[in-house]
């Protein structure tokens, strides 16, 4: 039973982690129709800024400043980026050009920091012991604050008017800007919330475990997989299908006979074949409904 | 010697992987992001076949045409069955599902360490041989190529961009163009990842990957007009961009990332200055 709930809350922190990028992705992509799949980069980015300002300072505080002002200057950055894909209509351009984005930022950080893994805190991380589970702060941290997040996120979107701003430009942008909406602030707002998300996801990483240069990439792709099983439109689709998408792999390597010889290597390719199913099944998500083609 | 029949090798194996790309990322404008998946998919098919069933390098190489272009087949039923958006979001997740299934799978394909010590063909014992035989199946690949742009179904192609709904009102079937097309970059990057494999001799999950994908997709968008001399251009452009960086004292260790930096950084560049010209169904409406 212990070795289940260990697994159940080890889990949750990494599908935790995966929700926070995937409704950074969602936020994102209501407002832009782009995925910003850079998002990987820039949580990266920021927890590296996160450790060189905490090695400097040796201050929490100071480095997550430090760090949050990165953030805000990549949701700038991100911005100016794809907002002319967006009014072009190119979107698919754009999930292209915030790919190489990515890379970009991935190689400056190896060039910059070289490609090893580096430990924010050195030594023996604190742990909190939960009945039969134990678990990281850090780890603890990113629950609780991702579950914070996630109900304050899908409370807003689903029920106050700025949620109903954010949901209509996605449905109809030219009458929201009629109704004298700045849909550019709009954007440029939810780039920076996006990127201080996963920035904070970023940060947690590194100090759960180490920070490398490519290590927000699989987060992303699986964050935008999840995005899409749990279907675009609904955000409990996305809360979901971010924590299927972590769980089945797990539980598939930890319960399998042994003669499989599943191991953590194989989550990835679990993770694409789930979603190949799924899109299989319900291609346009989980929670989606049908809507007529006009 | 050895690095400029390198370095030619790399521009021919690039613009046959490239021609599939610019057919359906800049022609039929299908974002086919699977391109380093049939090219590493090819490449292990042809080393397994040769190490673990021990067939003959050449039937080795006639096996991994077969299974990728079963896997053609199976992507293109894919860009039927879904959404254009799901297609590229799987497409790009292909790329880390194929190297999580290499890396995991080690009892066949080698896992992390990878397959070494992979036969060349008699006829492809030295580098040179090698440079004439990827010369000439990119040659014959550019003339195939220029013959699709000079037929209908060059024409169909390019209306698929256009419009799929005015494509089949003239009795022209979206689902088979975009079939065939998908199925034919595939096998050209499946070539591509085959004849490379024979070059360097030696296989691991890092071949191919994103750095492929940003490779060739920065040819294949430099490239958008439908004219071959452009797609051969555009290769020979991007390929030898980053043999500049040879020149500079760079430590060796970061030459891989430098060469990464600078692809990303054009290929960024590039879609930004084509964005608002890459769509021509503005002017339908």
């Amino acid at each position: 039973m212990s070795f289940f709930l260990q697994i159940l809350a080890n889990t949750l922190v990494l599908g935790t982690q995966i929700l926070m990028f995937a409704m950074s992705l969602y936020l994102i992509r209501s407002v832009s129709k782009i995925e910003h799949v850079a998002l990987g980069a820039i949580a990266t980015f920021v927890a590296y800024m996160f450790l060189v300002a905490f090695k400097a300072s040796g201050s929490f505080v100071a480095a997550s400043i430090y760090s949050i002002v990165w953030a805000i200057f990549f949701g700038g950055l991100s911005y100016y980026l794809l907002e002319k894909f967006y009014k072009n209509h190119d979107t698919l351009l754009g999930l292209l050009a915030s790919l190489s984005f990515g890379v970009m930022l991935e190689s400056l950080i190896a060039i910059i920091f070289e490609s090893d893994a580096k430990s924010i805190i050195e030594g023996v991380l604190p742990t909190v012991s939960l009945g039969l589970v134990k678990l990281t702060t850090p780890g603890l941290i990113t629950i609780l604050m991702g579950v914070v997040l996630a109900v304050v996120i899908v409370f807003i979107v689903r029920k106050t008017p700025y949620g109903r701003i954010l949901r209509s430009i996605t449905e109809n942008n030219a009458l929201v800007a009629s109704l004298g909406v700045d849909q550019a602030k709009v954007r440029m707002f939810v780039y920076c919330l996006g990127c201080i998300l996963t920035g904070f996801v970023g940060v947690m990483i590194g100090l759960n475990a180490a920070v490398t240069p490519y290590m927000g990439f699989n987060l992303v792709i699986t964050a935008f997989i999840a995005l899409f099983v749990g279907g675009v439109t609904d955000i409990r689709g996305v809360v979901v299908a971010s924590f299927l998408l972590t769980l089945i792999p797990e539980f598939l390597i930890n319960y399998s006979p042994n003669s499989l010889g599943f191991s953590s290597s194989h989550k990835m390719f679990f993770v694409f074949i789930i979603a190949l199913l799924i899109i299989f099944v319900r291609p346009n998500g989980l929670f989606a409904k049908q809507t007529r083609k006009s | 010697m050895g690095y400029y029949f390198s370095v030619l090798i790399k521009v021919f194996i690039s613009t046959t992987q490239a021609i599939g790309a610019h057919l359906t990322l800049s022609m039929a404008g299908i974002f086919f992001l699977a391109i380093p998946v049939s090219y590493s998919f090819m490449a292990y098919v042809s080393a397994i076949a040769q190490r673990k069933f021990l067939f003959a390098p050449e039937w080795a190489f006639i096996i991994g045409l077969v299974l990728t272009f079963v896997l053609g087949l199976v992507l293109a039923y894919l860009y039927i069955k879904v959404s254009q958006e799901s297609f590229t979001v799987l497409t790009a997740a292909s790329i880390l599902g194929f190297e999580a299934f290499v890396k995991s799978f080690g009892d066949i394909t080698g896992g992390v360490l990878g397959i070494a010590g992979i036969m060349r063909p008699d006829f492809m014992r030295n580098l040179f041989s090698i440079m004439v035989i990827s010369g000439v199946i990119m040659i014959v690949m550019l003339i195939i190529e220029h013959l699709i742009f000079r037929s209908h179904l060059g024409r169909s192609i390019r209306g698929l961009k256009e419009s799929d709904v005015i494509l089949e009102s003239l009795g022209v079937s979206s689902n088979k163009i975009s079939t065939i097309i998908i199925v034919l970059a595939t096998m050209l990057s499946g070539i591509a990842g085959g004849m490379e494999v024979l070059r360097i001799q030696f296989l691991d999950p890092s071949f191919g990957g994103i750095p492929n994908l940003i490779l060739i997709a920065s040819i294949a968008i430099l490239a958008m007009k439908p004219s071959v001399k452009v797609v051969f251009g555009s290769t020979l452009f991007v390929v030898l961009l980053p043999e500049l960086l040879r020149f500079f004292e760079f430590n060796p260790l970061i030459m891989g990332h430098l060469r990464m930096l600078l692809y990303s950084l054009l290929l960024v560049v590039l879609i930004r200055n084509l964005s608002g010209k890459y769509s021509t169904a503005k002017r339908i409406v």
